[in-house]
């Protein structure tokens, strides 16, 4: 069904049904306080209203901010407010409410209208242009001070007085304005003062008086950040409030999305389409785009909803407050849309191509409808996450590994970050169209404003950028197609996604994205931006990389304890210890110099770098080898001056090894430079570079011999070597060329490894500038104005880090939270697999009257560290007052060879009750109670070996929380010794047809072990399998909407991404539940004798046709697992005969609730314990 | 009439008519031996060897009121279009046996198997030989079910471990005609999904 005719309610009838189904519910004959009526009363009450009790519930949990009816039920006082409101707004409400018209703003209404008039949203606009007014007029103010101030430090001053104020006066006042506007695109109020700064820095820069800065755009930002610190802090009320209301009217102007917004929108889903499933119908895109207008109309009246309370008495939200309404009107409104489309045909057939949740989830996000996510802030180069040096080395192959490691390095990304953004190249050339466009119009304007030259400025840089990029992809295609090579070498799309990440934040750094600031002073670098496209691309949680170059070791310290004996010994004491200084100064700084002459050679050329390495390998040799020699005659001479003998020795040894180390790192540099310039001159074709530098050596050496006059004779040699050279080279410049151009296979596999170990160097040589930077940066230091090699992309700045980005801890996450339990409140239908990713809710241990929580230490031992003790520790901490506390604990040890319990700690007490002397009857509100034992892992005796085992510790807490009935809560606490018996054993992952498994991916199959192995039980069940075939095979191979089969057999294959981990359990768990029936005939024959399936059918969580008893049996141990950690979203297969999966609220596991029975019999027959 | 003495016989046996009858004799009664050696010890079942239901109980063949004589009243009874669904207790509670009744006539069986008290698979291979078809019905890959047209005998079981889950008795038939009547039965392996 296309989705103008998607039929939505008539609003008055609505609200009628509303009214009736609440005194429905309250009707101790009919609802008593649990339940709506059912789809047919609605039906029979309202004939072709097509309103189901799924719309009347989502408006009231919505209203009430209540999932429980009962609760619902009980709030008389709202009830009857409801009630009113409805009979208030049925006199004058037209038609519409569900997605409603834009209604000409009538003046502000003390009256809330909680029914979605749009009063308060609309009555907004007046309300924000006050208030930036007067914040204007604050804030130029102040910036009129600051400015005075600035200016002259900058070097800007003006003979005449005058005009230097009115250049002041001119900067504030349009800074003050562009900042009202602007502050309503951050995302978290630390972003305030980079607003104000950015602001300022442009006023500046783009101020027809001021010319000849001296300071780079960014470093006069980060200059200006500093300065306005104090402005952000006195008026960041008043900002904050102008952030507010901006992002309030611009979500009010989307019931008449403008052209541009909707075009954005369409280039969004046009974009991910593109990405998700190409073959998408051009009438299946257009439904979707109607969707996604459907759901930006109904944006509005969400919001309002949740508003209208706030915003009628005169308020206004704080930041924090205001980021959760609109997650939550975010998902009110995607639930009012869904509720339609899962009834339609068009949509389902989508269904196994695009998540509409993920869509709108984007799309909201996009125009800052919803807080962003913080894979979001990072993907828009919100958070600085600059790639780790090793980032992108991980799982690649060696010629990988050093591409990998130069994306660690600014001068490598910039040209990465060209080859990824040039890929798409549609996009690439439409964006630079684009940008060339505005700023013709912008060019040819006839009266320019101050804001069009700012705005001129801007695009001109980011149109450089471009066209350096363009320049670069199309010029010199050697330079960016090993970046492309190593993405595409990475996985299958991996080059089309890095691309599209790499978009995403570009899209951002040039001000695409509605939802996010960033600092045009910044964003118009393009280092820094190349620098958040990595650093988005970069995967979280590696540790920078940093190189500390080797400390001696105390060998030569041994003359201490000998100082007391003899002067002599003592002297040979003391120079064993100044030679261990030489030697270790040596080996610094001999290291740095030849580092940083590899990467000047290698910045020359890759040839260069080969000559170079050549060269030190020969010449430090031959240095090690002469001053070895030299070095011990002249120890031994000292020696036998100090202490005739044993000094000789002893004076000998320590000689030869200073002489073997600076005589290395001579000849290495001397050898090295020589080659360099020999292999640079090659591979640039200069003959007489190579001839020359050839001679001049050849030469010297010869005139040292043949002329025996010190200096004279090399010098004269040496000159003679070097016209010699310059005749001789062309003759053999042939002989070379092949070598070079590698035109032989060997040849050619030694360039790769010489380049492969070029890029090594550059990369290694990156980290240990890094490292170095701080103290030793001076040996090196000449380098640092060519090379630039400072690891990551804001560093080189020295910006501070909130001038740049937003902080994880502040808005995002913790609004990312609370939108994922307001999610599960108005959760909705999703449309594909990959969009039926349950989401995650709380832990089994916690509930809404406690947490438990268990831990272990260590959590990881190797064998040879047995024996030791395992330290557990619980922690209970009560939310309410708990009565009837019992707290039981229970240690399983499963290992190579068998599985056994602990029974008791290392003190002898018993372990199923612990800390029974601490153990209390009762908690108060708030109380926390911990309780820490310790076992002893042993190697002896037999029957208790720890070697290669895993410990599964787990707590069980059951406790009645005041006026509620008894809970339980359960914890986990795992410890790893040696190599533990592991699931993962018994898979084997295979790949097919061009498909193969990503890191990712991996870690997420790991992740499936790590959950089963938990359970003995399920684990010798899948082994009665044996091997288990884990083949992945490319998208879509398996049929429309399948992600996983299995046949007769263990083998398995999987079609779509397993990256997810939740999503990787809940496919994985099913096709190994398969595998289970397909062993274990006896586990089968038991489930249909179980009560379960006959009395509560099919698992309703997956769609499966009447009598798929295997299906069903296979979805009920995935279920059991994920249920655990991860919610299901409610959904409502179309006459599916399981029915509808109704999810109660967070916190709930739903399947312990929806199916008991096939609950118990997992837990009892498949899994044997509780999860 | 003379009666023959020792010594007579041997005379006689020395005749060379005598030796050549007692030579073909020899010879047919090794073939004899021999045949007896390569033949099957079990010859395939007659197709009157229909496997009746709890002995005395033939699809195809047992109407109605000898079926309720000898079982009883069913403990519900559905009704499909042109047939009448008995449905009979079994050990478990959660678990019918379902007997399809077509114009008075018992049409087929589906025995539920509760435990181990029909065997295992190899059971029945050692009975009825090799069976002439694999078939997939609800129990999918985790009990196929393996077909024996000849003796009207079904038996869904795990392939791995030989577990019976359930048994069909039905008229001696053809696979083709067992598949156009039975069209909930598959004969090709489902993909687990």
């Amino acid at each position: 069904m296309p989705p103008e005719t998607i039929v939505k309610p008539d609003a008055k009838i609505l609200f009628t049904a509303i009214a009736w189904a609440l005194q429905f519910l309250i009707d101790p004959q009919r609802g008593a306080s649990l339940n709506l009526p059912q789809d047919a009363e609605l039906e029979k009450q309202f004939p072709k209203s097509n309103l189901t009790q799924d719309i009347i519930k989502n408006w009231l949990y919505n209203e009430f901010g209540e999932t429980d009816l009962a609760k619902i039920a009980a709030n008389q006082k709202k009830i009857q407010e409801v009630l009113e409101q409805i009979e208030s707004s049925n006199k004058s409400a037209s038609e519409g409410a569900i997605v409603p018209k834009i209604i000409p703003s009538p003046a502000p209404s003390p009256k809330v209208s909680t029914l979605g008039v749009l009063a308060e949203l609309e009555s907004i606009e007046p309300i924000l242009k006050k208030h930036r007014q007067e914040t204007v007029a604050k804030l130029s103010g102040d910036l009129n001070q600051k400015v005075r101030t600035i200016l002259p430090s900058l070097g800007i001053k003006s003979t005449n007085e005058e005009e230097f104020l009115k250049t002041v006066a001119e900067i504030a006042q349009e800074t003050a304005q562009e900042v009202t506007e602007n502050v309503a695109q951050i995302q978290d109020p630390i972003q305030i003062n980079q607003v104000i700064a950015d602001s300022l820095t442009q006023s500046i820069i783009a101020h027809p008086q001021i010319s000849n800065l001296k300071l780079k755009e960014e470093k006069l930002y980060a200059k200006i950040f500093e300065q306005t610190q104090s402005i952000a802090q006195t008026r960041q009320q008043n900002l904050e409030k102008a952030a507010i209301l901006g992002q309030i009217e611009k979500a009010a102007k989307l019931q008449k999305p403008d052209s541009q917004t909707l075009n954005l929108v369409s280039d969004q889903i046009e974009q991910i389409v593109e990405l998700e499933s190409a073959l998408t119908l051009p009438e299946e895109r257009t439904f979707l785009k109607a969707s996604l207008a459907a759901y930006l109309a109904s944006y509005p009246q969400a919001l309002n909803t949740k508003l209208a309370p706030i915003l009628s008495q005169g308020n206004t939200p704080a930041f924090a407050e205001f980021q959760k309404i609109k997650e939550s009107a975010h998902n009110a409104a995607i639930a009012q849309i869904a509720l339609n489309l899962a009834k339609n045909p068009t949509a389902k057939k989508l269904e196994t191509k695009i998540s509409f949740k993920a869509l709108t989830d984007h799309i909201g996000a996009f125009l800052g409808l919803k807080p962003l996510t913080e894979i979001q802030a990072q993907n828009f180069g919100l958070i600085p996450t600059k790639p780790k040096l090793f980032a992108f080395t991980r799982g690649a192959s060696p010629t990988n590994a050093a591409v990998g490691l130069l994306l660690g390095s600014i001068t490598a990304q910039t040209p990465g970050w060209s080859a990824l953004v040039s890929y798409d190249k549609p996009r690439f050339d439409s964006t630079i169209e684009n940008l060339s466009g505005r700023a013709k119009a912008l060019r040819e304007k006839r009266s320019q404003t101050y804001r069009d030259r700012k705005e001129l400025l801007t695009i001109e840089k980011n149109l450089a950028n471009f066209k350096q990029a363009k320049d670069l992809a199309g010029r010199h295609p050697q330079k960016v197609n090993p970046f492309l090579s190593y993405f595409k070498s990475r996985g299958p799309n991996r080059l089309t996604q890095a691309s599209r990440t790499a978009w995403q934040t570009t899209t951002a750094y040039i001000g695409g994205i509605p939802a996010v600031f960033v600092p045009k002073s910044i964003r118009n670098n393009p280092a820094i931006m190349a620098g958040a496209s990595f650093g988005a691309l970069a995967p979280p949680g590696l540790r920078n990389f940093r190189i500390t170059l080797p400390k001696l070791p105390s060998a030569f310290g041994i003359g201490k304890s000998l100082t007391t004996k003899t002067f002599g010994i003592a002297m040979l004491g003391a120079m064993a210890h100044a030679a261990g200084n030489i030697i270790a100064k040596t080996l610094k700084y001999g290291s740095a110099a030849l580092i940083g002459l590899g990467l000047y050679f290698l910045g020359l050329a890759k040839a260069a770098l080969l000559g170079f390495l050549i060269g030190a390998g020969v010449g430090g040799t031959a240095g090690a080898i002469t001053g070895g020699i030299l070095g011990a005659q002249v120890g031994a001479a000292i020696g036998t001056a100090v202490f005739p003998g044993v000094g000789t020795v002893i004076g000998g040894i320590i000689g030869g090894a200073v002489g073997t180390a600076v005589g290395f790192f001579i000849g290495a540099g001397v050898g090295g430079i020589v080659g360099g310039l020999i292999g640079y001159g090659l591979a640039s074709g200069s003959t007489a570079l190579v001839g020359s530098t050839t001679g001049t050596v050849i030469g010297a050496l010869i005139g040292g011999i043949v002329i025996p006059i010190p200096v004279i004779g090399p010098l004269i040699g040496a000159a003679i070597g070097f016209f010699a050279g310059r005749l001789i080279a062309p003759f053999v410049k042939n002989a070379f060329d092949s070598i070079v151009s590698g035109s032989t296979t060997g040849v050619s596999a030694a360039g790769s490894a010489a380049g492969a170990f070029g890029s090594f160097v550059t990369g290694l040589g990156s980290a240990i500038w890094g490292g170095l930077g701080a103290g030793a940066g001076a040996t090196l230091g000449f380098l640092s104005g060519a090379a630039n090699f400072i690891v990551g992309g804001l560093g080189a700045l020295s910006l501070p880090a909130s001038a740049a980005a937003i902080p994880v801890i502040g808005g995002i996450s913790a609004v990312a939270v609370g939108g994922t339990i307001v999610g599960l409140v108005t959760a909705t239908s999703f449309f594909n697999p990959e969009g039926q990713t349950a989401t995650e809710i709380t832990p089994p241990g916690e509930n809404q009257f406690f947490k438990v929580e268990k831990t272990a230490s260590p959590t990881l031992l190797q064998n040879n560290q047995l024996p030791a003790d395992l330290s557990f520790t619980i922690t209970l901490t009560a939310k309410t007052k708990l009565t009837s506390i019992q707290i039981s604990d229970q240690i399983n040890v499963q290992a190579q060879t068998q599985d056994f319990q602990v029974t008791t700690d290392v003190t002898g007490k018993p372990i199923d009750k612990p800390c029974t002397n601490t153990q209390p009857a009762v908690l108060l509100q708030n109380d926390v109670w911990t309780c820490t034992f310790s076992i002893k892992a042993t190697t002896f005796p037999s029957t208790i070996v720890f070697q290669d085992s895993l410990v599964t510790n787990k707590v069980t807490v059951t406790a009645t929380p005041e006026n509620n009935p008894l809970q339980t809560g359960t914890a986990f606490a795992i410890v790893a010794i040696g190599t533990p018996p592991s699931f993962c054993q018994n898979i084997e992952l295979r790949e097919e047809n061009g498909a193969a498994w990503s890191d990712a991916e991996k870690n997420s199959i790991q992740s499936v072990c790590t959950e089963l192995v938990k359970s003995t039980k399920i684990v010798n069940l899948l082994k009665n399998a044996g091997t288990i075939f884990l083949t992945k095979v490319p998208e879509g191979t398996l049929g429309g909407g399948v992600c996983g089969t299995v046949n007769g057999a263990n083998i398995v294959k999987i079609s779509c991404s397993m990256s997810s981990s939740s999503f990787a359990k809940y496919v994985i768990i099913h096709e190994l539940g398969h595998i289970i029936g397909n062993f274990n005939g006896d586990v089968y024959r038991d489930f249909l004798n179980d009560p379960a399936y006959s009395t509560e059918g099919l698992m309703p969580t997956y769609p499966f046709p009447d009598g798929s008893q295997g299906e069903s049996f296979a979805e009920m141990i995935a279920d059991y697992v994920i249920s655990k950690s991860y919610n299901f979203p409610k959904r409502s297969w179309s006459n599916y005969p399981g029915g509808p999966w109704e999810n109660p609220g967070a916190g709930w596991t739903t399947f312990k609730q929806d199916r008991p029975l096939h609950y118990n019999f997992a837990r009892d027959n498949i899994f044997g314990i509780e999860f | 009439m003379n009666k023959f003495t020792l010594t007579q016989v041997a005379k006689l046996a020395k005749s060379e008519l005598i030796l050549l009858a007692l030579g073909a004799l020899s010879l047919i009664v090794f073939t004899l031996a021999i045949l007896s050696f390569a033949k099957p010890k079990n010859p395939p079942p007659p197709a009157s060897s229909q496997s009746p239901w709890q002995n005395n109980i033939y699809a195809g063949k047992t109407p109605k009121n000898e079926l309720e004589s000898a079982l009883g009243s069913p403990t519900e009874i559905k009704e499909e279009q042109d047939k009448e669904i008995y449905l009979y207790p079994s050990t478990n509670k959660n678990r019918l046996h379902e007997i399809e009744i077509t114009n008075s006539t018992v049409n087929i069986i589906k025995e539920q198997v509760i435990s181990k008290e029909k065997g295992k698979l190899k059971d029945y291979i050692q009975n009825y030989g090799q069976y002439e078809a694999e078939f997939f019905g609800k129990h999918g890959t985790f009990a196929p079910g393996f077909f024996w047209g000849k003796n009207g005998i079904l038996v869904f079981a795990n392939k791995n471990d030989g577990i019976i889950v359930e048994i069909w008795y039905f008229a001696p038939t053809s696979t083709t005609d067992f598949l156009q009547k039975n069209p909930e039965i598959k004969q090709q392996e489902p993909q687990n999904l």
